[in-house]
């Protein structure tokens, strides 16, 4: 995978969670809906700087697809789907990461693998899951 | 990729000291690699954490259910290290894995509040160094670097 591939598909992860953290967070109780606006809040930022990068590289900026399969019927299936949507985002860094030697790519890439990475701990943590960490987050 | 830029090196570095001895026998040149001292440092930041853990599990048992899965983490880590990159390094892995030996201590670690935020600290401050190391490393050294600073924010989080 090449670098604009790689970044491509950060940001097609992204508009990913940005849908489900809006589907899910509807299914949560009101500390753990805190935390999903939360990362959705986190969400839209790193969009914003894929997009940001995406741009000034005079590259495709995808967007969003019409809906995505998210389909969330209980709390518990809410907090899985967290767990999974942080998993696939930070799968996707972690290729950033390995597709670039561009310093300003790798310090984008590589806080959003460690933010995806604490809020799966985080969800796993609430959805009572262990154990709660993985050694390498972003292997897939 | 660092195979090439390896080569690119050391070709560089033949004929450099080819250039330099022309006549004699030409002297080996060592080749450094920057992921090497980047992989060093992440060898010691996971010994050291292993270390930690060690310490606090023999100073308050009951943290052992929360802790031991953190632990195997860093246990893992270093596996991947090891592996990533077998080549001569000034850190043998045995030295790695048991050094520095836990002392008995008397100080705060006998205190599981205590020792938690030490190891949150700990955590975090790794969490950095690799990130610092994943800016800064080779494609082939990057990911692993920023898996781990992934997991022990992760791991400040979670204690």
């Amino acid at each position: 995978m090449n670098e604009s591939e790689a970044l491509a598909s950060a940001l097609s992860t992204e508009h990913q969670a940005i849908y489900a953290y809006g589907v899910l967070g509807a299914r949560l109780d009101d500390r753990s809906r805190s935390l999903a606006l939360a990362a959705f809040d986190a969400h839209r930022t790193r969009r914003d700087a894929v997009l940001a990068v995406l741009r000034t590289r005079r590259l495709p900026t995808p967007g969003p697809a019409a809906s995505y399969d998210v389909t969330v019927a209980s709390p518990s299936q809410a907090l899985a789907l967290a767990v999974r949507v942080e998993v696939e985002v930070g799968v996707r860094w972690r290729d950033v990461v390995a597709a670039t030697d561009d310093p300003t790519l790798r310090a984008l890439s590589v806080p959003a693998l460690q933010d995806s990475a604490v809020r799966a701990a985080q969800w796993r943590k609430a959805a009572g899951t262990t154990p709660i960490t993985v050694p390498l987050p972003g292997v897939g | 990729m660092l195979l090439t830029r390896r080569n690119v090196l050391a070709a560089a570095g033949l004929g450099l000291a080819a250039a330099c001895t022309s006549g004699s026998h030409p002297a080996p040149t060592p080749v450094v690699d920057p992921d090497d001292a980047l992989h060093v440092a992440a060898l010691a930041r996971e010994a050291a954490l292993l270390t930690a853990y060690d310490e606090v599990l023999t100073a308050a048992p009951s943290l052992a259910a929360r802790l031991m899965p953190l632990r195997a983490d860093h246990a893992e880590h270093l596996t991947a290290l090891q592996v990533a990159r077998p080549t001569p390094s000034p850190v043998e892995p045995s030295r790695i894995t048991g050094a520095p030996t836990p002392q008995p201590r008397t100080d705060d670690r006998t205190d599981p509040a205590t020792a938690v935020r030490r190891l949150i600290s700990l955590e975090s401050a790794s969490a950095a160094g690799h990130a610092s190391g994943a800016v800064a490393a080779s494609r082939r050294l990057a990911p692993l670097l920023a898996s781990l600073a992934a997991c022990e924010a992760s791991h400040a989080a979670a204690l």
